[in-house]
């Protein structure tokens, strides 16, 4: 190691850290022969085998004598959780009604109280586009026929689904071929009983989709990334995803250059979103401290950096931009440890105002669910933090689970959902966060809901 | 010519052993430790040749069995601690400086999902949305593990992550 590394550490970030101490210990000499493994596996059955099987044995025969027989909803021990409990619609949904189920919950977005949309998954099965019109009462699997083959992923990017629902029934997805490693979009116009492939594949993993009504589109599109690089390039359609046109391209490579005014190829994108067929921002993490927003005047072909007037620190997290007019915008910002931020915009991006939140200085990174720029949604730890007047007065709520490992998505001040991805429910409250109730998704394959 | 299966699999293991050897160090903050995962990882493979060498991405399924095995391994020692007491983390590692040593003793304690998402991030490459899908998480819970993996570290080895944020006030006025 470089002598410098040890003498100035303030000057090198976590990731360059971690990865000096991974590459020193590719120069180890460990020792091990490819022959090793082979000639291991020929001593049939092997001691280590043999040892694992007995364990396996043994742990599917606890598990089948102690856990499979348990109703699922004592898993959450409903009385010990007030209201919340009490109020519960355990609900599943799989046409097989016990056991555990091999779906997790890994994005949810919803449209209104009413109308949202789930992705399930999990390992060795197939992500799953489920739709509810009546508040998550019953679910319907839409999966597109064609992102329902191997590998096709249709979240990942963004911060929920890599999609647009612009209505209950019109609604644009991007699937990430993950064999070919290029991305499909899909279009429906009544509420996903039918979809249309739209235009040709495109490379990369879908990062971030964003369409306005009139059938101007954004893709963001992750062109793959290494050590803290992630280069994206961003295509536009005006027909609704019939044709694409890629309009920049961030440098591959920090010694290589991208389309000129392309967005940075250093941090994490997570999130587009325009406000006309020319306005728009995106929205970066950016480790150890530089821009977390950009926005073009071009419709996506040059990006300027905002100034926040603020470095965010390493673990700073910025969620996409909201706007609910081309004048009045707002951007979440969690910087753990030093604060916790709403900026909102009330003249297009001329100016942006930072707001604290009562999440303050928390040590853990908060979610901060910026539902429009006047309601914000901040969880950390056991508390919520809600506000509809940007920030002016909060109601402070505490949760009987820690939310600290769950995503949120609310559609108003009292309306919202929690959902872990280790899980296979999700948390629904109508009340700002006072009590919730959980609906479950079992069963290899999801029957249709009661629409 | 088509190589054997042998040869095959001797290519893949020279090719990836490195890299693999050094994420499980990371991980498990031990070098014996590291080497039996990793060996028990290509026993896995060799063992499921015909349909691992198919497959998309075989790096990817070695890190995801590397890591089941090393969530395993931290369960038991789990166990051991609570039964024990304390429980150290093995430091003595030859061939490294001790800063490659208090970057690795810190990242054992962070959370295993906050550890492997940084270690996927920092160490083995993957995007965030590489990384999402290959921990079968969503990119915004990945980013939230990163994120706090990061300050944690940052905290832990006195990287100062508040002056950044604190200059750019200064600079703001």
């Amino acid at each position: 190691m470089p002598a410098d590394e040890r003498s100035r550490p303030e000057e090198r970030s976590v990731d360059e850290l971690v990865h000096a101490a991974g590459a020193a210990a590719t120069e180890f000499d460990w020792g091990l022969r490819a022959s090793d493994v082979i000639n291991d596996t020929r001593r049939s059955p092997s001691k280590r085998l043999r040892r694992g099987l007995a364990v396996a044995l043994l742990v599917a025969a606890i598990v089948a004598v102690f856990v499979a027989p348990l109703p699922q909803l004592h898993l959450f021990g409903s009385k010990s959780h007030g209201a919340a409990g009490a109020t519960s619609t355990s609900r599943p949904v799989g046409s097989s009604g016990g056991g555990t189920s091999p779906y997790s919950v890994l994005a949810v977005h919803f449209l209104s109280s009413h109308t949202g949309w789930v992705v399930t998954g999990g390992p060795g099965t197939q992500d799953r586009l489920l739709v509810t019109a009546n508040g998550g009462q019953s679910w319907r699997d839409v999966t597109p026929p064609g992102a329902d083959r191997d590998n096709v992923a249709l979240i990942s990017p963004g911060p929920t689904i890599s999609g647009t629902f612009l209505s209950a029934s019109t609604w644009w997805i991007g699937g990430s071929q993950t064999i070919t490693g290029r991305i499909t979009v899909y279009e429906t116009t009544d509420g996903g009983r039918t979809w249309q492939q739209r235009g040709r594949t495109l490379p990369g993993t879908a990062d971030s989709l964003f369409f306005l009504k009139d059938g101007h589109g954004w893709l963001e599109a992750d062109n793959g990334a290494a050590m803290g690089w992630n280069p994206v390039t961003i295509y536009g359609t005006s027909n609704g995803a019939l044709t694409w046109t890629e309009l920049s391209k961030s440098p591959a490579m920090p010694a290589e250059k991208g389309t000129p005014g392309a967005l940075q190829g250093g941090c994490d994108k997570t999130g587009l979103t325009f406000v006309n067929n020319t306005a728009g921002w995106a929205t970066m993490d950016c480790p150890g401290g530089a821009e977390v927003l950009a926005s073009t005047n071009d419709g996506g072909r040059r990006w300027s950096p905002v100034d926040l007037h603020v470095s965010p620190p390493a673990g700073a997290l910025a969620w996409p931009a909201v706007f609910s007019s081309p004048a009045s915008g707002a951007v979440g910002l969690a910087m753990p440890e030093y604060e916790n931020l709403v900026y909102t915009t009330t003249n297009g991006g001329s100016s942006w105002t930072a707001h604290s939140t009562p999440a303050g200085r928390a040590v853990a990174s908060a979610f901060i669910d910026v539902v429009s720029p006047t309601v914000w949604v901040v969880s950390s730890g056991t508390s919520l933090y809600v506000t509809a007047d940007a920030g002016h007065s909060w109601s402070t709520v505490r949760t009987f689970f820690n939310m600290r490992d769950y995503e949120i998505d609310f559609t108003s001040a009292q309306n919202g959902w929690a959902w872990n991805i280790d899980q296979s429910f999700m948390r629904h409250t109508t009340n700002g966060g006072r009590t919730w109730s959980t609906s479950y998704f079992v069963g290899q394959r999801v029957t249709h809901g009661e629409q | 010519m088509e190589l054997v299966p042998e040869e095959e699999f001797s290519d893949f293991f020279e090719r990836t052993q490195r890299k693999l050897l050094a994420q499980a160090y990371l991980l498990t903050g031990d070098r014996q430790d590291a080497q039996d995962l990793v060996q028990e990882t290509y026993l896995r493979a060799w063992r499921g040749w015909g349909r691992v060498a198919g497959m998309d991405s075989p790096e990817a399924w070695l890190r995801r069995v590397l890591y089941n095995l090393a969530v395993g391994r931290w369960r038991r020692l789990a166990v051991r601690r609570s039964r024990n007491g304390s429980f150290d983390v093995p430091l003595s590692v030859p061939g490294t400086s001790i800063g490659h040593l208090d970057v690795v003793k810190v990242l054992q304690s962070l959370p295993p999902k906050q550890r492997q998402a940084l270690v996927l991030t920092a160490f083995v490459g993957l995007s965030t949305a590489e990384a999402a899908k290959e921990m079968r998480a969503s990119e915004g819970t990945v980013r939230v593990w990163v994120s706090r993996a990061r300050a944690r570290v940052a905290e832990a080895l006195g990287l100062d992550v508040l002056s950044a944020a604190r200059k750019g006030e200064a600079d703001a006025g």
